[in-house]
């Protein structure tokens, strides 16, 4: 005998199972936002497919921190609040001093975000605030982080800091539009890393802090593409394969398999 | 109508509240004020005013988080595997035990909440939620693990809700009407027995592993990171063991303290404590197996970054807080729980302590060292909490006695029903009041129980 | 029937377009700047167009080909005038250490005078920070001809030994002679224009047919802008030529990425990905292969599931404590026959919260198959032409976009031009919600604008330049995003 109500129970895990597929619906209408996008090769002059890396030659860098100075100048940068920082700003490029010994060949290594291919950041993020842009690069979408650290911890470099306080303004920002390739103004209570100037890498500029160590004449840091193998420093233009290969162009802790998208070059000794 | 043929010791608590009572409450209120205030301070001036910085980016939050989660697991080790096993003597335990669950699930899922930096942007979780991170993980499971605990905390508690809602007189309306909500309808019938113990049993068996996966994933949060100390394979079994055994641990605390202040004598015996004692004793050396997994193996290689996170463990600046933990939360209850001398309900009391305690140190130590040394570059940060953290930490624990408090004041702490085989009685019987089940109610009581009434005292419903 | 004088266009016309036809370029086009051969005196000029696209609107590399003893004259006007805002650029030329006046918005003209007394190849370009500033980096003037040292001058051709695709070597071959005669033992240098600017890929020596030989391997096909150079020597003097190279695709295995990344080996350096759209697919759950990643989302939710459908069931039996208090009561006659009674409505119950947890988990499961395995509508670039115009009606003048709605696809990479067709007035084309404005343009001028339909939606097109006409605020248009 059935009792009575079976139709209105049954109604209900309906309903219940409806609810849950609508929940799971929505976690899996993130991969239709990103699949609905992802469509033919991407179009840049001459055709194909970026693959951005940069390769930082250690002979030449003097531990002279333009770059991270240009760098919180491009990107308002908010301070550091007691962190080890730049002037009280957080270092989104920073040029870690290795060894005070005069013998010792590499003793400052400039490290900027390195681009991971397969980013551990990107990976453990709940809300996917962070991603990779179609510029391949990795950015942060500071309007949807909720400030987890999550991505903080994932990364095995130091390369990301946070909003512990509200950054401070200045006038001028209010007449900037927010965009994850250029992160002004910040907010409170995200997380922020450079990333290598995706605004001015659309606009077929170099980053900032390649710019600088032009402009200070080091000429330290390259900026280029690696399915094009050209890289370029604001002066010449090299082929990125040959460089590496003759300069033996190494990756920070590649064990770990991030796959970093920067590469140092070691100097030749002193 | 009939007279409860019950203990009035088990219903006591329900409605005689002393001053001391309402005291304890107040401060425990006043504790949790406090944390509410300190969390304001912080959403208005955001999570500076912690000492959480960009290396030591997880704090006291993240260990109150581990902890809560780890002592929920008690609910299922104390109800679904002693009731799986068959062993009667949980009768009386069990639901502290599921309270413990829920109340500690309840307090422990706030703390990531309190950690966030945007928690107004909570619901991205659900909106933009991505089911390869951890976190959502987490979500699920904690979530999943919530609903499983509440559902079996309540089920078990039908009949006595039951007795509550008929016969239990002098409470208000809204708690009448509580109690006539959770019990679900019941009177007793034969079927509806039969209703009940295939939900229990369900429910028993889908507990266990609910639970086991909550912890593995919470360990997860830092095992699938690539830093050292946690990038650990063995991090999964490892916390579910400490969840297991800080677990245990609180449910000696919280019969030691009903046993006492509820004069609960008859219901939990010396050898209640006596098991749960052994119990303990054999999940505290299934932990020490683990620790010797867990830091003995890079010990022995010593390699370079793992070194260096050893030797502030083990001689550094972490290492007074490591050897108390090890010695003082681990061996020294070992030590009282397997001496004969010590081995008795304030022994087993002061070992419990010591290992709650301990394991909420353990997880500070599983956290903070790891986060503290620089990935790059040769420094050190500190982590010296401020008073918003302590203040919430304070009224996370606050928030918890109190809800477990003001449960075993709704509720009665130990199981009616099951112990003492008094259920309501369907309306056309005029038998004894026994019906048959897959229980067993056995009405098992200590001998020095005797059923009269205590001192005119009436409980005839109204 | 056509007359003889009728048929006679028709056929010069056939011919005409046949002619034009068979000299389109085909694979391999090479090109060189006009000469001159005008005396010392009449001073050579160039116009080069300066934007953020590159000199003339490409970044290919510019040669500007001069004889010893020309007076030059290089007119560089600014191309970045549908930008909203400014984007000054200022032009260096080397070796003569020349540089322009900034070229901008509010000056739109400078230009370079000297007279070519230096004979070698002199590199121009963009010194100041400016969007396109990579572009701009590969301007040569080619000063050509006899100098002080009596050198010879000399011609140099380049061509592709042996064609390939990307990821395979392709061979370039140059060949320099002078009056028709091979110069053997030359080096000659060549150059691979880049986006990032011109990049040396390799030097070679001449030999005795005065052939210089160089390999590359293209990492990208599409077009590729080589040049060869050579400098000189004592006795030679320098040349230079340019060549456009297509490399076609290499072989593309399927890109699969794997849920598990070390399982396949795949990361985002092989995802395709579009630009202009804002987020790349989110890695390791897009195209993953059957094999992976299926049973693993599917096991996780059948896991997830199953808990929930349990828990399903066990509320179920709450819901029938409630109702069985009022109809269910049995009475204790005997095991066996309670047992009976209760046993069919469990039976029936049972199967339906399997039913429904099947249910649930094939359409999650086909859901998530969707969106992995779907495909997608291919995207594209589309052009519109808007002109704008001046129109006579009902005895005066109306000033309107033509076409005035104009609907696009959304995620579609949209080109707008356009054109002021009013010689009178200055119009010009702004939409504000997208940020975008051509900036005034004058009769007859032309702008262009790019840009990605991201959002659907309906936005306005207005002239940008107050008081235009007097019917500036009719000048309204519509541009319609569907999906």
């Amino acid at each position: 005998m059935k009792p009575k109500t079976l139709s209105r129970r049954r109604f209900m895990k309906w309903a219940a199972s409806v609810g849950v597929a609508a929940a799971g619906g929505m976690a899996l209408s993130n991969f239709a936002e990103t699949r609905s996008k992802f469509t033919a090769m991407a179009q840049m002059a001459g055709g194909g497919q970026r693959r951005w890396v940069m390769v930082i030659d250690l002979e030449r860098c003097n531990g002279c921190q333009k770059c991270t100075q240009a760098c919180v100048d491009e990107h308002h940068i908010p301070p550091a609040w007691g962190n080890p920082n730049y002037n009280g700003y957080q270092e989104w490029i920073k040029v870690v001093h290795t060894s005070s010994d005069p013998n010792d060949a590499a003793q400052f290594l400039p490290m900027p975000c390195f681009n991971c291919q397969n980013a551990p950041c990107v990976k453990v993020c709940p809300v996917g605030a962070t991603y990779y842009n179609d510029e391949g690069l990795v950015v942060i979408d500071n309007t949807r982080c909720i400030g987890c650290r999550f991505c903080m911890a994932a990364c095995p470099y130091d390369r990301r800091y946070f909003n512990w306080g509200e950054p401070p303004h200045t006038p001028d920002e209010q007449f900037i539009n927010y965009t994850p390739d250029y992160p002004v103004p910040h907010r409170k209570g995200t997380t922020e890393k450079c990333n290598w100037c995706s605004h001015r890498v659309r606009m077929g500029r170099l980053p900032a802090c390649v710019e600088a160590c032009h402009k200070e004449g080091m000429n330290a840091i390259f900026f280029g593409d690696a399915n094009e193998d050209a890289i370029t420093n604001g002066q010449e233009t090299l082929v990125l394969s040959e460089t590496l290969a003759r300069r033996s162009g190494y990756r920070f802790r590649e064990e770990l398999g991030t796959e970093p998208s920067l590469y140092y070059l070691p100097p030749s000794g002193k | 109508m009939k007279e409860i043929q019950t203990s009035p010791v088990l219903l006591k608590p329900l409605t005689n509240y002393s001053k001391a009572y309402y005291a304890f409450v107040g401060i425990l209120f006043g504790i949790v004020g406090l944390g509410a205030y300190a969390y304001s301070v912080q959403l208005q001036d955001g999570l500076a005013v912690t000492a959480m910085r960009n290396n030591v980016l997880w704090g006291l939050y993240i260990t109150n988080f581990v902890f809560f989660i780890g002592i929920s697991h008690v609910g299922a080790l104390m109800s679904a595997i002693l009731r799986l096993s068959g062993a009667e003597w949980r009768k009386p335990i069990t639901r502290m035990a599921e309270a413990i669950t829920a109340c500690s699930l309840a307090v422990g899922a706030t703390m990531p909440i309190v950690d966030l930096g945007r928690p107004d942007r909570i619901l991205n979780i659900l909106f933009y939620g991505r089911i390869q991170s951890p976190i959502l993980w987490d979500f699920i499971s904690i979530g999943t693990y919530l609903t499983g605990s509440l559902v079996f905390l309540l089920l078990p508690m039908v009949p006595d809700t039951a007795l509550l809602r008929d016969r239990l007189g002098g409470v208000s309306a809204i708690r009448r009407r509580l109690y006539k909500v959770f019990s679900f309808g019941w009177t007793g019938t034969a079927y509806q027995h039969e209703k009940l113990e295939k939900a229990i049993g369900v429910m028993t068996v889908l507990i266990i592993p609910i639970a086991i996966s909550v912890h593995t994933v919470v360990s997860w949060i830092f095992a699938m990171t690539l830093r050292v100390g946690w990038n650990s394979s063995v991090f999964g079994p490892y916390f579910v063991a400490g969840a297991l055994l800080s677990g245990v641990a609180s449910v000696i605390l919280a019969m030691a303290f009903f046993r006492h202040f509820y004069r609960l004598d008859s219901y939990i015996t010396t050898k209640h404590f006596s098991n749960l004692a052994n119990l303990m004793l054999a999940m505290i050396v299934v932990y020490v197996y683990f620790t010797l997994n867990e830091y003995l193996t890079p010990a022995y290689k010593w390699e370079t970054s793992e070194g260096q996170l050893l030797s502030v463990l083990f001689t550094g600046d972490f290492s007074i807080l490591f050897l108390s933990v090890q010695i003082l939360g681990l061996i020294v209850p070992a030590i009282l729980l397997s001496l004969p001398r010590t081995r008795n309900i304030l022994g087993y009391s002061v070992a419990s302590a010591l290992v709650v305690v301990g394991m909420w140190i353990k997880r500070f130590l599983v956290i903070i060292p790891t986060l503290a040394r620089a990935q790059v570059g040769e420094f050190w940060a500190t982590y010296h909490p401020t008073w918003v953290e302590w203040s919430i930490t304070a009224a996370s624990i606050a928030g918890f006695i109190l809800l477990y408090a003001v449960f075993s004041r709704v509720f009665p702490i130990v199981s009616i029903w099951e112990t003492e085989g008094i259920t309501e009685e369907p309306s056309d019987f005029t038998g004894p009041s026994v019906t048959s089940g897959g229980f067993g109610f056995s009405a098992e009581r200590s001998d020095a129980l005797t059923r009269q009434d205590d001192g005119g005292v009436d409980y005839v419903g109204q | 029937m056509l007359g003889n004088r009728k048929s006679a266009v028709l056929l010069s016309a056939i011919a005409l377009l046949v002619i034009a036809a068979l000299a389109l370029p085909v694979t391999v086009s090479s090109q060189s700047a006009a000469k001159s051969v005008s005396a010392a005196v009449d001073p050579k000029s160039f116009t080069v167009t300066v934007s953020r696209y590159g000199f003339n609107g490409t970044n290919a590399p510019l040669l500007l080909e001069l004889r010893r003893g020309d007076v030059v004259h290089i007119t560089f006007v600014y191309g970045d005038s549908d930008l909203p805002y400014d984007n000054p650029h200022v032009i260096f030329l080397e070796g003569y250490d020349l540089r322009t006046s900034i070229v901008s918005k509010t000056n739109p003209t400078a230009t370079l005078d000297f007279i070519a007394t230096q004979t070698g190849t002199f590199a121009f370009y963009c010194v100041i920070p400016c969007d396109g500033m990579l572009n701009l980096s590969s301007g040569r003037v080619v000063v050509a001809g006899q100098d002080d040292t009596g050198r010879l001058p000399t011609e140099i051709d380049v061509m592709v030994d042996e064609a390939s695709s990307e990821g395979q070597a392709t061979s370039f071959m140059a060949t320099l002679t002078q009056g028709g005669q091979p110069v053997a033992g030359a080096q000659v240098d060549f150059y691979a224009n880049t986006t990032l600017g011109p990049m040396k890929i390799g030097t070679g020596l001449t030999d005795q047919n005065g052939v210089a030989r160089v390999g590359y391997t293209f990492l990208r096909s599409g077009e590729w802008d080589i040049v060869v150079e050579f400098v000189g020597s004592e006795k030679f003097g320098p040349s230079a030529k340019r060549l456009t190279v297509n490399v076609g695709p290499g072989a593309r295995e399927p890109i699969l990425v794997s849920i598990i990344p070390s399982l396949s080996g795949e990361s985002i350096s092989t995802l395709p990905y579009v630009r202009g759209q804002n987020r790349m697919p989110d890695l390791r759950l897009v195209g993953v292969p059957l094999a992976q990643g299926v049973p693993f989302i599917t096991m996780i939710l059948l896991i997830v599931g199953s808990v929930w459908a349990a828990y399903g069931y066990v509320f179920a039996q709450i819901r029938a404590i409630k109702q069985g208090s009022t109809t269910e009561i049995t009475e204790e006659k005997g095991g066996g026959e309670r047992k009976m009674q209760s046993t069919p409505a469990k039976k029936g119950f049972d199967k339906r919260i399997l039913f429904g947890v099947i249910l649930l988990v094939v359409v999650l499961a086909g859901v998530f198959a969707f969106y992995q395995f779907g495909t997608t509508a291919q995207r594209k670039t589309e052009t519109v032409k808007i002109d704008i115009k001046m129109l006579m009606q009902n005895g005066g003048e109306r000033h309107v976009f033509d076409p005035a709605t104009i609907t696009v696809h959304k995620g579609d990479h949209i080109v707008l031009i356009v054109t002021n067709t009013d010689d009178d007035s200055i119009h010009g084309v702004i939409i504000p919600e997208l940020n975008l404005n051509t900036g005034p343009l004058t009769g007859d001028q032309s702008a262009r604008i790019e840009f990605d339909a991201n959002a659907t939606g309906t936005y306005t097109i207005l002239c940008p330049v107050p008081g235009c006409a007097p019917d500036h605020a009719q000048m309204i248009g519509q541009l319609v995003v569907v999906a």
